[in-house]
């Protein structure tokens, strides 16, 4: 990214007075060229070259749904939280073995994903040669952000909301993101319990552009204890995503409409918070096919 | 009590704000030139002859058409394939025997070949359709990559000329190039 696409992006989240959907942002200026990249990417290949960008995107997108297990039974609870997250990147995920076409020999070649470098050159009879599409994005960790509103709470139970709307803004993609979810206190039912627990599920959407559609659905259990103003807290969590994809292949001019999901499906979270009433603060990681770092700053009541 | 909980703060505001830095610069994005794929330009030859000797028939294509559909700055254009198709309406035992040339160079020469073989689009490379008679140029794809350096791209004179037995010829013969189109970085 430039430095004058760095300054437009800055303008851009500056003008969303606050709502800071940075992750958004980012796959948004990402778009055009991912668009771009895709639709020349035949729809036998599309699957390996989007793969490692559905596991990072639903990992991100399922990340940040809760900070604790806590949840009052009754009384007005709001909270709006900016979450940051971030998939880590390995090598295994720039890679994947594609089949050139016609005249080429039609054995995988290993080239470059989306997370990849330069794409693989073969060459075949009568002197041609098919390079495969390049990478688009260099990164070590797969960005998102965005930001949530936890309402509650009423017989133990609080509803999370997460909603951005981007207009379409020069080459700017319209992008969409909604998300809602719900939190139920199990703790409530055990009161000897020592530790905090309840369970939640998390549903959301984001449509970027003309091609891309993703649905992201998770589930799980969670835990937390808190001492003073510090909360350890961590869960268990199924989960899935689900990238749709609806072009034009340029490459052989056919319609391709494919679903791609997610490989990752479960994560176990390990997290701590700071609780300052008002401010809170709180960083986790989470493991399962994908490793996630997340990080949340709210205010609230 | 106190002094621990303002070193987790002081760690969480760290990771936080660290977290937050590696989302917004932790990006390099559109960092290769796209590759596309050019316009594919095609040559078409409709034959009809009450003898099986046709005489020579000329198609001209202009090889700027590759880049009918991009607007992105172009870097460099490589051809990677080459199709043939025969339309033939005409009699199902239909051969042909003829030579093809681009500018004057051969493309690709056919003896004997049956035009069933050439019924759906194929590809000229295809090693099976040597055993039928078609052989094509080894030097036929550095010289029209040859072409395709040039500013603007030139358009080239397909011709095409022999028999096609038995008479009379009723068939159009159709070839077609693919190309890839590398932006600037």
């Amino acid at each position: 990214m430039n430095m004058e696409n760095r300054f437009q992006y800055m303008s851009f989240v500056v003008s969303l007075a606050g709502l800071i959907f940075i992750g958004g942002s980012m796959h948004g200026q990402a778009q055009d060229g991912v668009e771009d990249a895709i639709r020349q990417v035949s729809a036998e290949n599309v699957r390996g070259y989007v793969q490692p960008f559905v596991n990072g995107l639903g990992a991100s997108l399922n990340s940040g749904w809760y900070q604790s297990a806590a949840i009052g039974d009754m009384g007005f609870h709001i909270r709006l939280q900016v979450i940051a997250s971030g998939t880590l990147i390995g090598d295994a995920d720039k890679t994947y073995g594609a089949l050139p076409p016609e005249p080429f020999e039609r054995t995988p070649v290993e080239t470059a994903t989306l997370f990849g470098d330069r794409g693989t050159v073969v060459d075949g009879p009568g002197g041609t040669t098919y390079q495969f599409q390049n990478g688009q994005v260099r990164t070590r960790i797969f960005p998102s952000a965005t930001l949530q509103l936890s309402i509650g709470n009423l017989f133990g139970t609080q509803a999370v909301l997460r909603y951005v709307p981007v207009p379409e803004i020069d080459n700017f993609p319209r992008t969409t993101f909604f998300g809602f979810g719900a939190r139920h206190s199990i703790s409530q039912y055990l009161p000897s319990s020592p530790v905090d627990l309840a369970a939640g599920f998390f549903t959301q959407q984001l449509i970027i552009g003309d091609i891309m559609k993703v649905n992201a659905f998770a589930f799980g259990g969670q835990v937390s204890k808190s001492l003073s103003v510090v909360t350890f807290y961590g869960g268990l969590q199924y989960e899935s995503s689900t990238l749709t994809l609806s072009y034009t292949s340029s490459s052989t001019n056919s319609r391709v409409n494919t679903d791609i999901d997610s490989e990752n499906h479960v994560r176990a979270t390990a997290g701590i918070g700071l609780d300052f009433t008002i401010l809170n603060l709180n960083t986790d990681v989470s493991l399962g096919k994908v490793v996630v770092v997340s990080s949340g700053i709210s205010f609230g009541l | 009590m106190k002094a621990l909980s303002k070193t987790f703060a002081l760690t969480l505001a760290t990771l936080h704000l660290g977290l937050t830095m590696v989302c917004m610069q932790g990006c390099d994005l559109a960092m290769n030139p796209l590759i596309f794929d050019g316009t594919p330009v095609e040559a078409t030859f409709p034959v009809i002859s009450p003898v099986t000797l046709f005489p020579p028939l000329v198609y001209s294509v202009d090889l700027e058409d590759i880049l009918s559909e991009s607007d992105n700055a172009v870097d460099s254009i490589k051809a990677y394939n080459i199709t043939m198709l025969i339309d033939n309406p005409g009699a199902a035992n239909l051969a042909l025997t003829c030579n093809m040339t681009v500018n004057g160079d051969t493309l690709l020469t056919m003896n004997n070949t049956p035009a069933s073989a050439l019924a759906s689009e194929r590809t000229i490379f295809d090693s099976k359709l040597t055993a039928l008679g078609l052989s094509y140029s080894p030097t036929i794809v550095p010289t029209i990559n040859g072409y395709l350096k040039q500013n603007p791209k030139p358009r080239v004179t397909v011709l095409v000329s022999g028999v096609g037995t038995p008479a009379p010829l009723n068939f159009t013969i159709h070839v077609k190039l693919y190309s890839q189109v590398f932006t600037g970085s």
